[in-house]
């Protein structure tokens, strides 16, 4: 409860920057380029509407994940956000699953709002919202939520400017996790297909969430769902263990 | 209780300590004497006023207020008579960036002062106010330090004489006096024989 608490006050802090407002302003300016750069007609057409929509809310969601998660960080140092929420009776690991719960809020509401605008802009150009964009969209917001928990566990080893590196770094890499072990199955070196596989398996693999992508059998949807909540808890837990040993200072 | 000391003293450090945010005695060089003087602290019922600087400009009182009430279970208040109690009169949910000073320095003395907490922390709760604002913020306090136990630390000795409490002067990382001056000259001349060691 005190975790929701906070996470309350976490957002209310966050959604109060002009920063927020930019955001929006970044989303409106990026799907109007998307339509005016191509030929609406032809975009109808050959279905490139919803790859346009698909490709400018999906960096938006995983800039925001960086973004936010960088601004927690610096709220939380330089800000002293954590004063007041741990002096109102929350403990380290309230504090830090409401900091995980704001980032998973503040994406989720992201895609709520592109999903409402999708919904009547592809009503208006195209046949409507279907399934697979919307699955396609919400594997996006899981990656960019995904990206955003690895930031905020990065923070706490490292500083706030580093872990947005780092984070980046690894989401180029995790995202080409799949072609990089399909390239390493055709090669017979035993040291390309161990860096593959310690590159899909252990570091996170943000293939899992492209529709595209070379990966498990059965439900992809599933497997992203399971995968998201599984290496968000082993985040937690990683950001948790260093946490708790953190001196809490400001500045 | 009054804290008395030079510049990285170890007040600030002490502060946190008993707030819980150090890992353990073992954080910071200062802690392993200091966790020893260090006076017993209910965190459940702690009212703490940190520096201004941490007070959100986004956000307002009634924010604030909000995530105290919630994480100490309190259902009914009323944000005005808080902030009354401090003699501000404002809307609630006016930003605090639009707050002078020595408003964000009251606010923040409501905010420590909320639930009731057997505990009152304040962190040099008149730093960077005018000698009116001082005088202001001090004078409420000095009217408060009979209802419930303070630890406050603060560079104005007169305050600290003023505040009739036990005055505990720190210096690098030791308490090298605690007790209760006969006057005012006494506590300036402790304060003054503990000058920190000057170094290049």
């Amino acid at each position: 409860m005190r975790a929701l608490n906070a996470c309350r006050f976490i957002l209310k802090s966050i959604l109060s920057e002009r920063a927020t407002g930019l955001f929006i302003v970044l989303a409106v300016i990026f799907l109007t380029l998307s339509l005016s750069l191509s030929d609406i007609n032809i975009a109808v057409k050959y279905k490139l509407l919803e790859d346009a929509l698909l490709a400018s809310q999906s960096f938006i969601m995983t800039l925001s994940a960086v973004f936010y998660a960088f601004l927690m960080m610096e709220k939380e140092r330089k800000g002293g956000i954590f004063v007041f929420i741990f002096v109102g009776g929350c403990n380290r690991g309230e504090y830090l699953l409401s900091q995980f719960m704001a980032l998973f809020t503040l994406i989720s509401l992201i895609l709520a709002a592109f999903l409402a605008v999708d919904a009547i802009f592809l009503s208006v150009f195209a046949e409507g919202i279907n399934e697979g964009f919307l699955s396609r969209l919400t594997l996006s917001a899981l990656a960019s939520s995904l990206l955003g928990f690895l930031t905020l566990t990065l923070s706490r080893f490292v500083s706030n400017t580093n872990s947005v590196i780092y984070a980046i770094f690894l989401f180029f890499i995790g995202s080409g996790a799949d072609e990089l072990m399909l390239y390493a199955s055709e090669e017979n070196s035993i040291a390309a297909k161990a860096l593959s596989q310690t590159v899909y398996y252990l570091l996170p693999n943000f293939s899992f969430f492209d529709p595209l992508a070379i990966t498990v059998a059965f439900s992809k949807e599933f497997f992203a769902l399971l995968y998201f909540g599984l290496y968000g808890s082993l985040l937690f837990f990683a950001a948790h263990f260093k946490f708790k040993k953190e001196v809490l200072r400001v500045g | 209780m009054i804290l008395l000391g030079h510049n990285g003293a170890g007040k600030s450090t002490l502060i946190n300590y008993l707030l819980g945010f150090y890992p353990s005695s073992a954080s910071h060089p200062y802690l392993a004497e200091l966790s020893k003087d260090a006076p017993s602290v209910e965190l459940s019922s702690v009212g703490y006023a940190p520096e201004a600087a941490l007070l959100d400009g986004g956000l307002s009182a009634a924010d604030y207020f909000e995530l105290l009430a919630k994480n100490k279970k309190i259902s009914v208040y009323s944000v005005d008579t808080e902030l009354s109690k401090v003699g501000l009169k404002i809307d609630k949910n006016q930003k605090i960036k639009k707050y002078s000073k020595g408003m964000k320095q009251r606010l923040l003395l409501a905010l420590s002062l909320f639930g009731d907490p057997k505990t009152v922390i304040l962190d040099e709760p008149t730093s960077g106010l005018d000698p009116f604002g001082k005088e202001e913020i001090e004078g409420y306090l000095l009217g408060l330090k009979d209802e419930r136990k303070f630890i406050v630390s603060t560079h104005s000795l007169e305050f600290a004489y003023k505040f009739e409490s036990e005055i505990w002067i720190l210096k690098q990382g030791m308490v090298v006096y605690k007790g209760r001056p006969d006057s005012f000259e006494e506590l300036q001349k402790i304060f003054l024989e503990n000058r920190p060691e000057q170094t290049a």
